[in-house]
């Protein structure tokens, strides 16, 4: 065989394995992975639970359906990680949004409160309200976020600061939870909101592709 | 007494008392002040401290005119949970930095004065020592943002 004709078949031949590469990434969705968020193995159902939102109304496992799910579990009196975490979360749907997201594909911010002495719902109200619209703070009774929290793998603890006042030490992980109210993820920190801004949409349509047939 | 002299007198006496044997070596830079967010007692406040010298530097301790506290905190990830604990000093080594960042050191702005919200600038002085001898302090002013 001529060395022209060589040549050009190695290159047909490169070309073709190239493009049945990038197909079979693309079609398998392999080609863009979270890199930043521990997917679990398997999905796990949220337990049910009561407790309240801020505006005084239920929330329970059925607040969760419907749309994905960031959780944080923190406190208002918290001045560090939970405003900051708070702050990322926000920003990041914001860009998740200006990124051509559908409104109805962006997920919603949760925090719930592991500190229902102090967080009244008029002041979860307040705090959620400064990080900007659609974040829902919630709490309840203590044995009932015990429960919660314990499904979850997350711990809070109070703890005495010196004075009259105490803190609480808690977990600051951000959990994804799918539109079926299970869990499917979560974030360790350090958090940055660039983590989120590339994990979420991700997370989101591979939830999509995994959701349990309707019965 | 002219004006111009006067100062330059009152500059005299007072220096000497800001450390005769070290330069002016502390620096913040890139400060961040948050407000407390509402309903809150507490900001926050977040920087990077240089310690230019070639001696330690202790921070005893800062104090804010606009606020009735201000405590020295850092937050411990302990297996991923988030612990706070208070700091009485800190020491900053020769000619190194130390960065007041989210989720570790950072200064808790406690109790505000009435008054007080985002926009107004504030000023925080920060009370330190030269290896146990000279005291200084070093005042700088941050205009409080929101979230």
């Amino acid at each position: 065989m001529p060395r022209s004709r060589l040549i050009l078949v190695a290159t047909v031949v490169a070309l073709v394995i190239g493009l049945a590469l990038f197909l079979s990434g693309h079609l398998t969705g392999s080609g863009a992975r979270p890199l930043h968020a521990t997917v679990l193995p398997e999905a796990l159902p949220l337990p049910d639970f009561a407790l309240y939102d801020h505006h005084h109304e239920p929330f329970s496992r059925d607040s969760l359906r419907g749309r994905t799910s960031l959780l944080f579990f923190g406190f208002t009196h918290c001045p560090d990680i939970c405003p900051a975490t708070l702050q990322q979360l926000a920003l990041a749907r914001k860009q998740i949004a200006e990124s051509g997201e559908p409104a109805t594909s962006l997920p919603q911010i949760i925090l719930i409160s592991v500190d229902p002495e102090r967080d009244t719902p008029e002041k979860l109200g307040q705090y959620v309200s400064a990080f900007g619209d659609g974040i829902t703070g919630a709490t309840g009774e203590p044995a009932v976020l015990r429960e919660l929290t314990s499904a979850l793998g997350i711990f809070f603890e109070k703890e005495a600061s010196g004075g009259a006042g105490y803190t609480v030490s808690h977990s600051t992980a951000v959990l994804v939870v799918d539109e079926e109210a299970r869990l499917r993820a979560l974030f360790s920190a350090p958090h940055k909101t660039e983590f989120f801004v590339h994990d979420v949409p991700l997370l989101i349509d591979a939830f999509a592709t995994t959701r349990p047939a309707a019965r | 007494m002219t004006r111009p002299v006067a100062l330059v007198v009152a500059l005299l006496v007072v220096l000497p008392a800001c450390g005769r044997d070290q330069p002016r070596s502390l620096a913040v830079s890139e400060i961040t002040a948050y407000a407390p967010l509402p309903g809150q007692p507490s900001g926050v406040a977040y920087f990077s401290l240089r310690n230019a010298a070639t001696s330690a530097v202790i921070l005893q301790h800062v104090t804010s005119p606009e606020f009735a506290l201000v405590e020295m905190h850092t937050t411990l990830m302990d297996d991923g949970m988030s612990r706070m604990m208070a700091l009485d000093s800190m020491t900053i080594a020769e000619l190194s930095t130390i960065e007041f960042a989210p989720g570790g050191t950072h200064l808790m702005l406690m109790r505000p004065h009435d008054g007080l919200s985002v926009g107004d600038r504030v000023t925080l002085e920060f009370h330190y020592r030269y290896d146990g001898q000279d005291e200084g302090l070093l005042a700088v002013r941050a205009q409080l943002r929101s979230r």
